[in-house]
């Protein structure tokens, strides 16, 4: 699918926001510093076993001169997705004038923000309240256009609407295959003649009690933070990026699924291998793994042992990173922001790998690379990505 | 080289049945599955028409199955159903000796039971570390614990399947979306077949709130269960409904080797964003021409061979115009717009939302196969600017070659799918 030349899928104008700030010079340069400490949680208890997490400041969607009605339904994360969304734009054309007629959108993104409007409504709940009496309640107290608010896929008609995007598109959800779905689904709309650039892009949840309750469902496992952020990269197909010095291009890809524990090894071993076939590489091509930033045990481990089988190697010897400790787990937003970083390095010919105290150690990345980005769902959704750069 | 791609199974859940051939039969004969509704134990809800799954007959029909038996959010049971109804269909006892199979599905709002919002309540009003203490009391087939992508990894997990499993959040064209991706992974060979389709329940008191409050479903009770009236002049709003949609599709090589039926070919996929506003489709259906055109283009199939649109058609003032304006865009040369049949399922379905494009390409699907175009029930009279042959009140015998479905969200988001008949 992607090792014709003429499928060559080139990535383009990276566009990050995360607990590091703007840009992914910023993350980059943050990761070299050393880890970032998480911040409190507003109103956290001893109760939660997540009390700090890795936030992001509020930033001003003004300058985007939004539709009144439409800034009436960004939520939290529909507001991150398209400060991501200009971030990346914003790089195409300085005067502004980006030609959306052709563009595509392929987001990942997480279930929706929870707490509208049950929790704003029950917020003014008498102090005795009946179940009967809740209809009348959230009749009266839910913000007249919730409706909007409450479909995680609003984020993409306000990027739509704010660009002027009319290309096709489509959206995944809520874990971290989601993003890397975008990307592999983006990057086939491109191959297939459907678009002439596809901006594809992946946003976290908003990090709420309500998150919190739903992870520790679903055993959430322990030290990492939850993360927010919001990460794009434009996709073209075309002969200027062949041209460029320092081409990125997508080499290969594959998707499993495996629920159990041995099946979820062998689907992500399995996604690796054919990865690499795709890209008509043996496994020691490979020179930088961006692992994804697993949260369950039962994912921490497939995906270990899946690297140990792919590569015959111990994990501690391979080229491996995960960029969690700078800016926590931002669910589809993670590989997405892990593919923008292989996209940084291959440009500068630099990787980075842990180094002591938890900073982030550069080495030197020359030549023909290869990059293997990882996405482990939740659910046991695997995704394989593998990127090639030169740098000369 | 490309694979053709051919449906092969077909499950449906929703209020007009508990399998594609009542469904199907109901369809014909003008049946509708919408009726007088309320929430238990709620008086006076401005909304009070809908198309409900009939919780009774679906316990009796599906008690067999041991997996529905378990604590599960209502458009999953629903999806799961639909599921084994398609595999069953396709003559399948083993899914997965098709080789790579995955599953891509359409879902759309999780499902919030306010029972569980009861939890957070204290004297100082509601508290997260309250519900955070009870939440083993949560109930347990409610969305608070379960995520979108739940029905595809169930469904996979229990046919044991390998390959992609996705779940699309593009609103009311989910499941349209859905179906278009795995029909696309198929045709360049990534699998040799895929379970698609959608899930949805909208009928809880959180979601209908937000959707009433947008004005989206009728509040009329000028019609009684005749409420659900595409391209009529006294539509006032959808008709929320609830249920399900799943299609094996499977290639053209696996579905010839083992001796498949094969029910219609699915030939081509398109799909766009209005770029209009949130709360409003593009008063001229640029979105909409978009995606059908470019559905058409991905099956190398012009407009004047289409016949028959299965329409998005979802009784709102807004859409039915739009949606009018676009078919008579696309089918401009020779106005060949005059030639076609327009049929909107909603009338009688209501809207399943993001599931609405699986049934209603199933439907289309049947139509090319059998010849039969079902009717828009309840098009007494018609609006002036709505002016296409909407096939109103009876259905219709008539050869289809080539027909289109149309799913649009929220939001501008659209989806068209090309259904070819297979000719053996």
């Amino acid at each position: 699918m992607l090792n014709q030349p003429s499928h060559s899928v080139y990535l383009d104008f990276p566009g990050i926001y995360s607990s590091a700030g703007v840009g992914i010079d910023r993350l980059w340069q943050a990761i070299c510093a050393g880890p970032l400490s998480p911040k409190p949680l507003h109103g956290a208890s001893e109760a939660w076993p997540q009390r700090e997490a890795y936030l992001v400041d509020r930033f001003d969607l003004s300058a985007l001169r939004l539709d009144r009605k439409m800034l009436r339904t960004v939520t939290g994360q529909s507001s991150l997705a398209l400060y991501g969304a200009h971030l990346s734009l914003a790089q195409t054309d300085p005067s502004s004038r980006f030609d959306g007629s052709r563009c595509g959108l392929y987001l990942g993104l997480p279930t929706i923000d929870e707490e509208i409007p049950s929790w704003s409504a029950l917020e003014k709940a008498p102090t005795r309240l009946c179940p009967t009496d809740l209809s009348d309640l959230f009749l009266r107290e839910t913000p007249p256009l919730s409706g909007l608010t409450l479909l995680n896929s609003s984020a993409c008609a306000h990027i739509s609407s704010t660009f002027g995007l009319t290309g096709t598109m489509a959206a995944f959800s809520p874990f971290s295959d989601a993003g890397l779905q975008a990307v592999i689904e983006g990057a086939l709309s491109l191959i297939e003649g459907e678009n002439e650039n596809v901006l594809v892009g992946a946003v976290s949840p908003t990090v709420s009690p309500v998150r919190i309750l739903q992870y520790d469902h679903l055993l959430w496992q322990g030290p990492q933070r939850m993360g927010e952020g919001a990460a794009y990269v434009m996709l073209r197909k075309g002969q200027d990026e062949e041209k460029s010095a320092r081409p990125v291009r997508i080499a290969g890809f594959w998707r499993t699924f495996g629920m159990t524990e041995t099946a979820r090894v062998e689907a992500l071993s399995s996604a690796i291998e054919q990865a690499l076939a795709m890209a008509k590489i043996p496994p020691s091509a490979i020179d930088w793994i961006l692992a994804d930033s697993t949260w369950t045990q039962i994912n921490h481990k497939a995906q270990m042992r899946a690297m140990e089988i792919c590569f015959e190697n111990n994990q501690s010897c391979l080229p491996l990173y995960s960029a969690e400790s700078v800016t926590g787990v931002m669910g589809p937003a993670q590989p997405m922001t892990h593919l923008l970083l292989a996209l940084q390095g291959m440009r500068t010919g630099r990787k980075l790998l842990y180094g002591p105290h938890g900073a982030g150690l550069e080495e030197e990345m020359t030549g023909t690379q290869y990059v293997l980005v990882t996405a482990c769902g939740a659910h046991g959704q695997f995704i394989a990505v593998i990127l090639q750069g030169r740098y000369q | 080289m490309s694979q053709r791609v051919f449906v092969t199974g077909m499950g449906v859940i929703c209020g007009l049945g508990l399998d594609w051939k009542t469904v199907w039969s109901g369809l014909l004969s003008g049946r509708s599955a919408v009726k007088k509704w309320q929430f238990p134990g709620v008086q006076n809800f401005p909304v009070q028409y809908a198309a409900p799954v009939d919780d009774c007959s679906f316990a009796n029909r599906f008690s067999g199955l041991p997996f529905l038996q378990k604590p599960m959010e209502r458009r999953i049971r629903f999806g799961m159903a639909a599921a084994a109804e398609a595999i069953a269909d396709a003559g399948l006892d083993d899914i997965s000796s098709l080789g790579r199979v995955g599953v891509a599905v359409g879902s759309g709002v999780p499902d919030r039971d306010p029972d569980d919002f009861m939890l957070a309540l204290t004297e100082q009003g509601p508290s997260w570390d309250a519900l955070f203490s009870k939440r083993d009391q949560l109930n347990p087939g409610s969305g608070l614990t379960w995520t979108n992508d739940a029905l595809g990894a169930s469904i996979a997990e229990q046919y044991q399947l390998r390959g992609p499993v996705i779940n699309l959040s593009t609103a009311c064209a989910g499941a349209a979306h859905a179906i278009g991706l795995g029909f696309r992974m198929i045709r360049r060979g990534e699998v040799n077949a895929m379970v698609v389709g959608g899930a949805d329940s909208v009928l809880n008191l959180p979601t209908m709130v937000g959707l009433h409050l947008l004005g989206a479903p009728s509040t009329s009770d000028q019609f009684g269960d005749r409420l659900c009236r595409p391209f009529d002049r006294d539509r006032s709003g959808f008709v929320a409904a609830e249920g399900a949609g799943i299609l094996l599709l499977e290639s053209e090589k696996s579905a010839h080797a083992r001796n498949a039926t094969i029910y219609a070919e699915v030939a081509g996929f398109g799909s766009s964003m209005d770029a209009y506003k949130i709360t409003a489709p593009h008063p001229n259906g640029n979105g909409a021409v978009l995606a059908m055109q470019r559905a058409l283009k991905d099956a190398g199939v012009l407009p004047d061979a289409v016949s028959c649109i299965n329409a998005h058609g979802t009784s709102t003032p807004l859409n039915d115009l739009s949606e009018t304006l676009a078919i008579k865009t696309v089918f401009a040369e020779n106005r060949h717009y005059q030639h076609l049949r327009v049929t909107a399922n909603k009338s009688m379905l209501g809207h399943l939302i993001a599931a609405a494009g699986a049934p209603e390409c199933i439907a289309t699907v049947l139509s090319v196969r059998e010849g039969m175009i079902p009717p828009t029930i309840n098009l007494e009279n018609n609006d002036p600017a709505c002016d296409l042959d909407y096939v109103p009140n009876l259905a219709r015998r008539e050869s289809v070659a080539v027909a289109l479905s149309n799913s649009f969200g929220f939001g501008g988001l659209n989806a068209s799918l090309v259904v070819r008949r297979y000719e053996s």
